[in-house]
């Protein structure tokens, strides 16, 4: 349909406007309100966790570098989570992917320690892991919640979701995170067929063994230090009084890593 | 028409090329090909119902995916037959997904090639051997959830469902 220049625009115009706009509103409605309708996930699914899982308010851990440091060069507990973790071993320091390791006292308490301590304890050697802050720096960096912290406690990773980004290991003050430049697979020794492994990208560290905490047992460090009879691993719940993670912190002096830093890390250490 | 044999020559060949698939399945006599998964030996049924499982595995797969990692949930309860089931895709000690379906060659891989989907769960998730066990030595206490309740419906079974296709 042809205008003159001088002829005024016509209802009809604005009409065929209007209808386009109406028609293109309703189909826009119209496919929302079917578009749950054609997804499995319009339904909640019923789900519990297993009978046996131990729940806790907040998990801790107590290390007790007393009776840690009893066996020399023992590594029961970093052997028990990277086997159960399928946790691969590179020789180039640069692709070091771990969880639990040990670390001179000195490292561990730089800010601590000093000089003049009894040279028995400058000597120990202490365990270190993720410390499941309460005020964790790697969950606020995080851009997706692919680490957060869990109800109890716990900081989580989610490997699904995580992009690789590395701003929790630049965030996290323990150097407790490991990114996976490499492809894992062929570094694992000896695969544990019911743990997944980690793809390249991926950030990866200790979560407390939650995936062992939801089939009611201990996690594995714990597990490897007392089958060694060393018992220097305390697992626990903070927030029962009557736990035996509490009854340690109310009865003896514990030390924790950078503490001043504001994370209020929760493993904490016995001298 | 300028150049016309040559323009219809290049369509012809430019067709020909597109339609390459369909006529060289055709000619090759596969045009009922039919991707048929083999389903574990011993019948028995998943966790929800064969129509179920094809449609939606993938949606089911990835909620139980959150549900576990991000909610702490672990056991599914079948909105079809009530019974409780470990939601697991492949931990080898407790009733997962890969526990039954253990020769994942035969049967994720049959239809995944077929449609041309690649899910990325393997990049990481440890896919079983086939002669492995279809169900591991349990290394810890059997986390399988209690049996279901006796009013529930026994698990229908093999001639049922899921095993001719």
């Amino acid at each position: 349909m042809t205008r003159k220049p001088d002829e005024p625009v016509t209802l009809d115009a604005n009409a065929s406007r209007r209808c386009f706009l109406k028609t293109a509103g309703a189909w826009t409605i119209g496919l929302g309100a079917t578009a749950p309708a054609m997804s499995a996930l319009a339904e909640a699914l019923t789900t519990k966790p297993y009978a046996e899982a131990k729940t806790g308010k907040r998990w801790a851990m107590v290390i007790d570098t007393r009776a840690c440091n009893e066996k020399a060069n023992c590594d029961a507990c970093s052997r028990a989570c990277h086997v159960s973790h399928n946790v691969p071993h590179f020789d180039d320091p640069h692709h070091e992917i771990k969880w639990i390791w040990p670390e001179t006292w000195k490292h561990t308490f730089e800010a601590e320690t000093h000089e003049n301590i009894p040279a028995t304890v400058a000597a120990r050697r202490v365990v270190v892991l993720c410390n499941h802050c309460e005020n964790p720096p790697c969950v606020r960096v995080c851009p997706t919640q692919a680490t957060w912290k869990r109800e109890d406690g716990i900081v989580m990773m989610d490997m699904h979701r995580c992009i690789g980004c590395r701003f929790c290991v630049v965030g996290c003050p323990y150097g407790s995170r490991s990114f996976n430049w490499k492809d894992p697979r062929p570094n694992i020794a000896n695969l544990e067929w019911s743990y997944p492994t980690r793809s390249k990208g991926v950030v990866e560290k200790c979560t407390f063994c939650e995936e062992r905490l939801a089939k009611g047992l201990m996690p594995a460090c714990v597990e490897a230090c007392d089958r060694e009879g060393n018992k220097a691993m305390i697992f626990g719940d903070l927030g029962d009084p009557n736990s035996k993670v509490a009854e340690i912190l109310r009865q003896s002096y514990t030390i924790r890593r950078k503490a001043s830093l504001g994370t209020a890390p929760h493993v904490f250490y016995l001298v | 028409m300028h150049h016309g044999g040559k323009i219809i020559f290049g369509l012809v060949v430019f067709v020909t090329l597109v339609t390459f698939p369909i006529w060289f399945t055709g000619a090759t006599g596969n045009t009922g090909y039919v991707p048929e998964p083999k389903l574990p030996a011993g019948g028995g049924r998943c966790v929800e119902s064969r129509e179920y499982m094809k449609a939606w595995h993938m949606d089911l797969l990835n909620q139980w995916r959150d549900l576990v990692v991000r909610n702490g949930q672990r056991v599914y309860i079948s909105k079809t037959y009530g019974t409780e089931h470990p939601m697991s895709l492949s931990d080898m000690t407790v009733q997962s997904c890969m526990s039954c379906h253990n020769d994942k060659a035969a049967f994720c891989d049959s239809c995944h090639t077929y449609v041309g989907a690649e899910p990325y769960c393997w990049e990481c998730h440890n896919i079983p051997t086939p002669g492995m066990a279809q169900l591991q030595p349990l290394t810890a206490k059997p986390p399988l959830p209690a049996a279901p309740a006796t009013d529930e419906p026994a698990p229908t079974p093999a001639t049922d469902e899921g095993v001719t296709p």
